[in-house]
């Protein structure tokens, strides 16, 4: 221990750095923000383009929700969305706590530990079961807790991972440089704050039964930003709003705005 | 809210438990009294490889972001290794960007203890090391053992080493995020 320096551990240094800017996003914003106008995102962008096709979603979706941009925003905003969708039809809330059991037993066949698992998927279980009697306002707090809001996420993320490692001949044609399911989960699903991407939408998607519609805020072309229902073909319950990199919620004009 | 007990300090209590029931060949831990955000480990040498025989400590720094984040592992014993620095700390991917909220502290050590012997020399930290990997066994094999026998003599003057890393100047990492003074009380009596 005595020899000196010379070499560094950099990925420490990468990491506290990461923390570090990490800890400025988390300052800045709430994890999930009240609701706010689509129009407020006119102000963000000086660009004709994007300016053209925010207009283009006001009328279908006058309202939105920022969720914190910390690598987790999918997973955090479209949980929030389906229990914003469950706060609304309290009819329909057992059927979907039955899907989350099955996810549970899924992510122990699927190789999880249950020793690990099971803390993630009773917050999850614990926290959606509270929608029965309460109201969404209660679940906002939740969202808002970083502990049990990131336990949702993990949650979410380990769905994802057990979803396309029990169906690895769907997911598999879609991995390049012929890498396995398991290691695409080790690298793009399981470590806490890194996006997520197309494939892992359609597996958590799939898993959980609850379709979204994305709106896509980008540079493709077109006046309008384009939308897509995932998984195809069915009725979207959460509307989400893609910008490059980063989720939001966004709500059609009979707006679920509890907060 | 901070007298509640928080999900890290749960979770914490939990992977002690488990550790203790449920004990991995060569591998022993505990967190260090009235703080189960800090553990001591002991990590022995697998049998059949250069570090048989050796006992390796090592401390592990929790936050309250754990599992959710990765905590920092460090060898307080010198270890001779293509992927542990001269600090202590080790260059392994589950630690930093692979890191998963599923792994637990049997899982981090049962890793490093295979790390041992099968290092991986694309990512050195200590380039001597990684190079008398590649080209010359014996002598890399000898420096091993080397760091094998200090393991059971040097035990009183390595604790005291512990404290060592505040001092390294970028105090941002552990200083910020760690844990509040008054943080340390409540679980105790909840054991």
């Amino acid at each position: 221990m005595s020899e000196g320096k010379d070499e560094v551990n950099r990925d420490q240094e990468i990491m506290a750095q990461m923390d570090a800017i990490k800890k400025e996003v988390a300052e800045s914003a709430p994890l999930m923000s009240d609701v706010m106008d689509t129009s407020t995102l006119l102000a963000e962008y000086g660009d004709p383009l994007f300016t053209t096709k925010i207009k283009s979603m006001l009328d279908a979706f006058p309202k939105m929700r920022k969720t914190r941009g910390d690598g987790n925003c999918f997973y955090r905003a479209y949980a929030y969305g389906i229990a914003e969708h469950f706060a609304a039809h309290k009819d329909k809330l057992p059927g979907f706590l039955e899907t989350l059991k099955q996810t549970f037993d899924m992510a122990l066949a699927a190789g999880y530990p249950e020793f690990t698992a099971e803390d993630f998927y009773e917050t999850v279980q614990e926290q959606f079961a509270r929608l029965k009697d309460e109201p969404m306002e209660a679940l906002h707090a939740t969202f808002n807790d970083d502990g049990l809001s990131n336990y949702i996420v993990a949650y979410f993320r380990l769905v994802t991972a057990a979803h396309m490692k029990t169906h690895v001949d769907d997911f598999l044609p879609f991995l390049e440089g012929g890498e396995t399911v398991a290691a695409f989960c080790a690298r793009a699903v399981d470590p806490f704050g890194v996006d997520c991407e197309h494939l892992q939408i359609i597996a958590l998607t799939q898993a959980l039964g609850v379709a979204v519609n994305i709106a896509y805020l980008d540079r493709s072309a077109g006046e309008t930003a384009a939308q897509h229902v995932i998984p195809d073909g069915q009725e979207p319950l959460v509307f989400l709003l893609y910008r490059p990199g980063h989720y939001d919620i966004l709500y059609p004009p009979p707006a679920v705005a509890h907060t | 809210m901070s007298s509640s007990i928080t999900p890290a300090r749960k979770r914490l209590m939990k992977d002690f438990k488990r550790l203790q029931e449920d004990p991995p060949q060569g591998i022993m831990g505990a967190p260090v009294e009235n703080d189960i955000m800090t553990w001591h480990a002991v990590i022995f040498g697998p049998e059949g490889t250069p570090f048989e025989d050796g006992a390796f400590k090592l401390t592990l720094t929790f936050t309250e972001d754990y599992p959710n984040k990765a905590p920092v592992v460090k060898f307080v014993s010198r270890v001779y290794h293509p992927n542990v620095y001269k600090d202590g700390s080790i260059c392994l991917d589950i630690l930093q960007n692979k890191w998963s909220p599923t792994y637990n502290i049997t899982g981090i050590l049962t890793s490093i203890q295979s790390l041992l012997d099968e290092p991986n020399p694309n990512s050195p930290a200590n380039a001597e090391a990684a190079q008398l990997y590649r080209e010359n066994r014996r002598e890399y094999e000898r420096k091993v053992r080397d760091c094998v026998e200090e393991s059971w003599s040097s035990d009183e003057e390595e604790e005291e080493d512990e404290d060592e890393d505040g001092q390294d100047g970028d105090d941002d990492d552990d200083g910020a995020d760690g844990d509040a003074p008054d943080a340390d009380k409540p679980d105790a009596a909840e054991q």
